[in-house]
């Protein structure tokens, strides 16, 4: 018996041995809150970009603000604290890389449970307005985050921990994300593969469209000022909308957008969107571009964008 | 308290240094912790259906001793069936009543009667078609004389609720499990390093591959109207293999608890996708509950004497109440009568006890002929499994006829889209090819880690238990019950 104990020990140790590790650097802050400055910048390079959801909510749960952003990567371009500037309010962005329309949705029926909000922007592409782009990482999150045990035997967990503690001993910074095609062959292969992924089996969100409903009645019913936005995308990409034959689906898509709250809309042909210099990718615009989108939502004094379909 | 849980990650450790350490191998204390602790682990699953749990273990302990004591054959019948009729007449209402009322009611309005039985808001609880099955055994055995009553009622109790098998088995029988309840118990190395292994392969099977299949089938069975009939051939055969990983997954774990006691539980699954005919398939699924039907309905009933139609009507007898067993649903039964249809053949031309061995042993391939009949077999399974997942009967025609349309031989690329944005389908199907090769290579053992004996060399054997652990902490789905746990 004291044999197989022992044993059980020894096979052990290194699960134990990871245990502590995790517990101390705790990856996603879910036990304790950082203040080491290094690891708080270790974990915005490396458990952040593993899991968005995760981080971000943790860290909304634990500083809930009155203003939210949702959206995917490009509404996560937007710098919380230029709105904090222009609303003199605490701002949180909790749009995700990657992001869905049902991780939107999930989202913001999380941060409303959690706090009463004061202004919610929401930016979504045609893109992401299909039954088809549905994954959803956010169910999954809360599951992990209200539960530290799950937490701690998450890959996401056990990588963030094993990359911290290597790069903590190299002194090195590890780059989580693929490496960086050429700019060229990025933009090619994000209108090719990507943009196509999305337009090819295109279908509209009925129920997701029931859900932006809900929001919107609520946020009406609770005085919470409520903005849709499409954030620009570079006319390559606008241009494949009409290679799919998807214009009138499109069409659907803003007007539905309209009829929902505040809406004011980047994504069309003009000189911003055409020019290549503002974008680093089809999808995916720059600092000055978002400077002008935070500038024209926030304070409504459009230059810009359209608000009509 | 789930066995893939943190609370049964410290119940389990808990009881068993207590076990084995605070009794000092003293066996009255041990089957009273034992009994504690199943108590209290039923409990965290819903404390008022304890006392159910306690009394049905009472009837059939109490009914037991009458039957044995009964001076003559109908007293002895008279306790037999008082026992049979309320451990019966619980199933019946906790389980059976919904369905009885509504399909007579609808019965009824078929001949233009309307009747409103009313329906019961009650809650399933956990595990009585389990604890009943292994009380009913124990009457029965004592009616027939084949043991003696227990008058310990604590043996009796653990017995009943010894909880790595209490909410959805192996059901164990008073003649297999008793025994070791009552014998004093050492403790033994490798007995308990084997019960471990065999835990973190019921882990593997159920964290891994039952709840990634999980997320895609009910994906496609929930929208079946959305899918290509290739994707819904995938989709019957993601549910193939969770039901068959959850299940068996559960067994490897309880199995592999209860040895850590000291304590071996009847097998409950050996290798069943490997089956030749669909006559191996059942002596090889679930057997725990296919040899309670043959031992306690089947042979009662006359079994395979008196002739082929009475061995036939027994056969489909034995296979529609089976299904019946697993819920309350015409899905069930129909899915039972299927099995009972595709066991015929074997019944009627008397092969169905051809196969005992084990396919192509001491062979890494199997022959031609041997891999044409376990696809064959395999096919039949999976089209049966059809019914058992499907909601409703009509559920189950819309998806088999969605299946034999033109788009059957279409690549499901789109679809595959559909249910996974990433290429963690690609990942699902490397897991279960692993799997299955795994399974494949260890068909002649007790579970798929047997192999890995002490004689190995250490670094070889933890590597694969890290390996394992490993491929659950980046592969696992997102839990879900065990689907068992409803029947």
């Amino acid at each position: 018996m004291k044999y197989f104990l022992k044993r059980i020990l020894l096979f052990s140790s290194p699960i134990i041995l990871y245990i502590l590790a995790a517990l101390i650097i705790d990856p996603y802050n879910i036990i304790h809150k950082e203040h080491n400055k290094k690891l708080i910048e270790l974990k915005s390079q490396i458990s952040y970009k593993l899991n968005y959801p995760l981080y971000k909510l943790k860290e909304y749960s634990d500083n809930p603000t009155d203003v939210i952003l949702l959206g995917d990567s490009r509404t996560n371009k937007l710098n919380p604290k230029t709105f904090d500037q222009l609303t003199n309010l605490n701002t949180t962005n909790l749009a995700y890389g990657g992001g869905t329309l049902p991780e939107i949705i999930e989202t913001f029926w999380y941060a409303a449970k959690i706090h009463p909000l004061k202004q919610v922007y929401i930016g979504i592409n045609f893109n992401l307005y299909s039954a088809n782009n549905n994954r959803s990482r956010v169910t999954e999150a809360i599951e992990l985050k209200n539960s530290p045990f799950s937490c701690l035997f998450s890959q996401y967990c056990f990588k963030s921990t094993m990359l911290i503690i290597a790069s903590l001993v190299t002194n090195k910074t590890i780059n989580v994300e693929k490496p960086n095609y050429n700019r060229n062959e990025f933009w090619k292969y994000q209108l090719e593969s990507s943009a196509n992924n999305f337009y090819r089996d295109y279908k509209y969100p009925t129920s997701y469209h029931k859900d932006l409903i809900k929001i919107s009645d609520y946020c009406k019913k609770n005085n919470i000022k409520l903005i849709f936005f499409i954030p620009p995308t570079h006319t390559d990409l606008q241009h494949k909308v009409n290679e799919f034959k998807l214009e009138s689906s499109e069409k659907v898509f803003k007007t539905d957008l309209e009829k929902l709250g505040l809406f004011y809309d980047f994504d069309y042909p003009n000189e911003m969107t055409e020019n290549k210099d503002n974008f680093s990718d089809p999808f995916h615009y720059n600092d000055t571009l978002a400077t002008i989108v935070i500038n024209e939502i926030v304070t409504g004094n459009i230059k810009n964008a359209r608000t009509h379909n | 308290m789930l066995f893939n849980s943190l609370d049964f990650a410290i119940f389990l450790p808990i009881v068993f240094i207590l076990y084995w350490f605070a009794t000092k191998g003293n066996l009255r204390l041990q089957n009273i912790l034992l009994l504690v602790s199943s108590y209290f682990f039923y409990a965290c699953w819903d404390w008022r259906f304890m006392f159910l749990l306690i009394f049905s273990t009472y009837l059939d302990y109490f009914t037991g001793i009458k039957i044995f004591e009964a001076s003559n054959q109908s007293k002895k019948k008279f306790w037999l069936w008082l026992s049979i009729g309320i451990n019966l007449g619980f199933l019946g209402v906790f389980k059976y009543y919904n369905f009885f009322a509504t399909s007579f009611a609808d019965g009824l309005s078929l001949l233009g009667i309307k009747a409103n039985l009313g329906s019961l808001q009650v809650i399933l609880p956990i595990g009585i078609s389990f604890y009943t099955f292994h009380g009913l055994s124990y009457v029965l055995d004592l009616y027939k004389n084949r043991i003696k009553p227990e008058r310990n009622f604590i043996d009796y109790s653990v017995f009943v609720s010894f909880f790595p098998l209490l909410v959805a088995g192996p059901i164990e029988r008073a003649t297999h499990l008793l025994p070791q309840i009552l014998k004093k118990r050492e403790f033994d190395y490798s007995k308990a390093v084997d019960g471990l292994r065999q835990i973190l392969w019921g882990l593997f099977k159920k964290i891994v591959i039952a709840d990634n299949c999980a997320e895609y089938a009910n994906k496609i069975f929930n929208n079946s109207g959305e899918f290509s009939g290739s994707t819904l051939v995938l989709g019957a055969l993601f549910f193939t293999f969770q039901i068959y990983c959850d299940f068996s997954g559960y067994s490897d774990i309880a199995l592999g608890t209860a040895r850590l006691f000291g304590i071996d539980l009847l097998r409950n699954f050996a290798f069943p996708y490997f089956s030749r005919d669909i006559a191996e398939f059942w002596r090889r699924w679930h057997i725990s509950l296919s040899s309670w039907f043959k031992d306690y309905l089947y042979i009662p009933l006359g079994g395979s004497k008196g002739g082929m139609w009475l061995k036939i009507r027994n056969t489909f007898i034995i296979f529609i109440v089976s299904g019946f067993w697993h819920g309350a649903n015409w899905t069930f039964i129909a899915w039972g009568f299927l099995n009972a249809l595709f066991i015929m053949p074997s019944i009627i031309l008397n092969t169905n006890r051809n196969y005992l061995d084990i396919v192509a042993k001491g062979k890494y391939f199997p022959t031609v002929k041997e891999f044409l009949a376990i696809s064959l077999t395999f096919a039949l399974t999976v089209f049966a499994w059809i019914f058992f997942r499907a909601e409703s009967i009509g559920h189950a025609f819309s998806y088999i006829g969605g299946i034999f349309s033109k788009s059957l031989f279409t690549i499901p690329l789109l679809d595959l889209k559909k249910i996974s944005m990433g290429a963690e389908i690609i990942y699902t199907f490397i897991l279960i090819l692993g799997f299955i090769s795994v399974e494949w290579l260890q068909r002649d053992k007790q579970h798929a880690l047997q192999f890995i004996n002490n004689k190995s060399i250490p670094v070889v054997r933890w590597s694969i238990y890290y390996g394992l652990m490993i491929l659950i902490i980046f592969f696992q789905g997102n839990q879900q019950n065990f689907i068992y746990f409803q029947f």
